[in-house]
Order: C-alpha cells, then sequence, then structure tokens
C-alpha cells in the first residue's frame, strides 16, 4: 500500500547517486589533470631556465625529469574512468597529450646529450622534433581540459 | 499509521543516503590537491581555474621548446662551470653522468661528456610509449 512512494523515493536517490558519481568521475579526472598540468609545467619552466643558461646537461636532467613526469601523468589519467563520453573523450586527448610530452623530453635531453658531444646537427634536429611533440601535446591537453569544463 | 510512518521514515532515509553518497562522492578528489580543494570557489570557478592551468602548462611547455631550440641553434659556447648535474635526478639522468665520467678527452675544460652518450639516448628513447 506504502510501497510506492518508497519506491518513488528510493529511485529518485539511486539517481541521484549514480548522476553524482558520473560527475564525480570526471571531476577526479578534471583534478588528476590539473594537478599533473601543474608539475609538467613546472619542470618544463626548469627545461627553459637550463637552456637559457646555456647549460645542456642541466637541461638534459630537467628534460629527463619533464619525460619521467610525462609518463607518471599518463599512467595516472590511464587509470582514469570518466563515466560521461566527453570525460572518455578528454582522457583519449590527455593520454595523448602527456605520451607526445614524453616524447618532447626525450627528444630534449637527445638535444642536450648531443649538444654536448659537440654535435650539432643532431641537436637541432632533436629540439625541432621535441618542440614538435610539445607543441602538438599542448594543444591536446587544452582541448582536453575544455571537455571537462 | 505505524506502517505509514515506517515507510515514510524509510522514505526520507534512502534519500538522505542518496544525497549523502551523492555529496561523498562528488567530494571525492586525490590526495595531492590540497591547494586546489582548500580554496572556497564554485564549480565554474574551479573548471575555470582548472582551464587555465593546463593552458598555462601549455604555454610553459612550448616556452621550454623554443628555448631549448635556441639553445641548440647557438653557436657560443655553453656556461661550463654553472652546469652541473643535480642531486634529485633519475636514472636515466644518473647513466648520462656516468657516462661523461667515464669518458672525455676531447672536450673542453671539465666538460667531460662523451661518445656514450649515444647508447643513453637509446635506452631513453626505449622508455616511450
Amino acid at each position: 500500500m506504502h510501497r510506492s512512494p518508497i519506491l518513488l523515493v528510493a529511485t529518485a536517490a539511486l539517481t541521484l547517486a549514480i548522476s553524482a558519481s558520473a560527475a564525480a568521475s570526471n571531476a577526479t579526472l578534471r583534478t588528476n589533470l590539473n594537478t599533473w598540468s601543474k608539475r609538467i609545467g613546472t619542470d618544463a619552466r626548469a627545461v627553459a631556465l637550463a637552456a637559457q643558461s646555456r647549460q645542456p646537461r642541466r637541461m638534459t636532467s630537467s628534460a629527463i625529469r619533464f619525460h619521467t613526469d610525462a609518463l607518471h601523468a599518463r599512467v595516472a589519467v590511464a587509470s582514469q574512468k570518466p563515466s560521461t563520453a566527453k570525460g572518455a573523450q578528454a582522457r583519449r586527448l590527455a593520454l595523448t597529450a602527456f605520451t607526445d610530452y614524453g616524447l618532447a623530453g626525450t627528444k630534449w635531453a637527445a638535444s642536450g646529450r648531443a649538444r654536448l658531444a659537440h654535435q650539432r646537427a643532431s641537436s637541432i634536429a632533436d629540439a625541432n622534433a621535441g618542440a614538435t611533440y610539445a607543441r602538438t601535446g599542448g594543444k591536446l591537453l587544452v582541448a582536453a581540459s575544455k571537455l571537462l569544463r | 499509521m505505524l506502517k505509514q510512518k515506517i515507510a515514510i521514515t524509510v522514505a526520507v532515509g534512502a534519500l538522505a543516503a542518496g544525497v549523502g553518497v551523492a555529496s561523498a562522492l562528488a567530494d571525492n578528489s586525490p590526495s595531492g590537491t590540497t591547494a586546489t580543494t582548500t580554496t572556497v570557489t564554485t564549480g565554474d570557478q574551479q573548471n575555470s581555474q582548472q582551464g587555465t592551468d593546463e593552458q598555462s602548462a601549455a604555454n610553459d611547455v612550448a616556452d621550454a621548446a623554443n628555448d631549448v631550440q635556441s639553445e641548440a641553434n647557438n653557436t657560443g659556447a655553453d656556461d661550463q662551470s654553472g652546469d652541473q648535474q643535480g642531486n634529485d635526478e633519475q636514472g636515466a639522468a644518473n647513466d648520462v653522468a656516468d657516462a661523461a665520467n667515464s669518458t672525455g678527452a676531447d672536450d673542453q675544460s671539465g666538460d667531460q661528456q662523451g661518445p656514450n652518450d649515444e647508447s643513453g639516448q637509446q635506452d631513453d628513447n626505449g622508455q616511450d610509449g
């Protein structure tokens, strides 16, 4: 006799919980992306500072840290389970972005090593390749964040 | 009458539980984000700030790319004295240092990086994925 209102309220509560769970999954992904973006940005500034100071050895080690953090970021984002189509798309873009950043770090490190070995042509080629990966990764990262707003 | 009260109580309880679960899930965030979660902001403000952080990171990376290119294209001498290996580098960085320390007859004034760099570079490339 009184089952209908109970069922109605329970259904409403369940719906609320499920929708909140979906929002929480995307929010967690967003927070994750935010955290790792900050770290990547800090690493990138260290690379830039070393390059500006014309210290290729320091630039190389900073680039390796950038590369490592990019891969860690990728692992962190890969573990997220977005529950909406937009969230899933954002996750895919972010994964590719961090992969590109990892490759950029590798190329920057290779450029620094080539610089230290006085292999100028190789250093320039690696720097250019790294820049391409870096810019592509940046575009994808920004696109991913826009999807999560 | 008693049954009706029980029914209402159960219904209210279920709704409260739903709201509680929703709140708990919506507020859930990793422990490493204290700075962003302790600030009282609206959802829109958080989203806007988050977008700014990604854009800022992308700008920092693009700037770094430009600086690395400039350094690679630079024909001048590097800063030998200030270019020291940090203490907190990753294993691959240590490989670079080891390679540098193990060889190095052909470099200028303390710059001991040698031809073993190529192997280190290949190892580093192997980490990508």
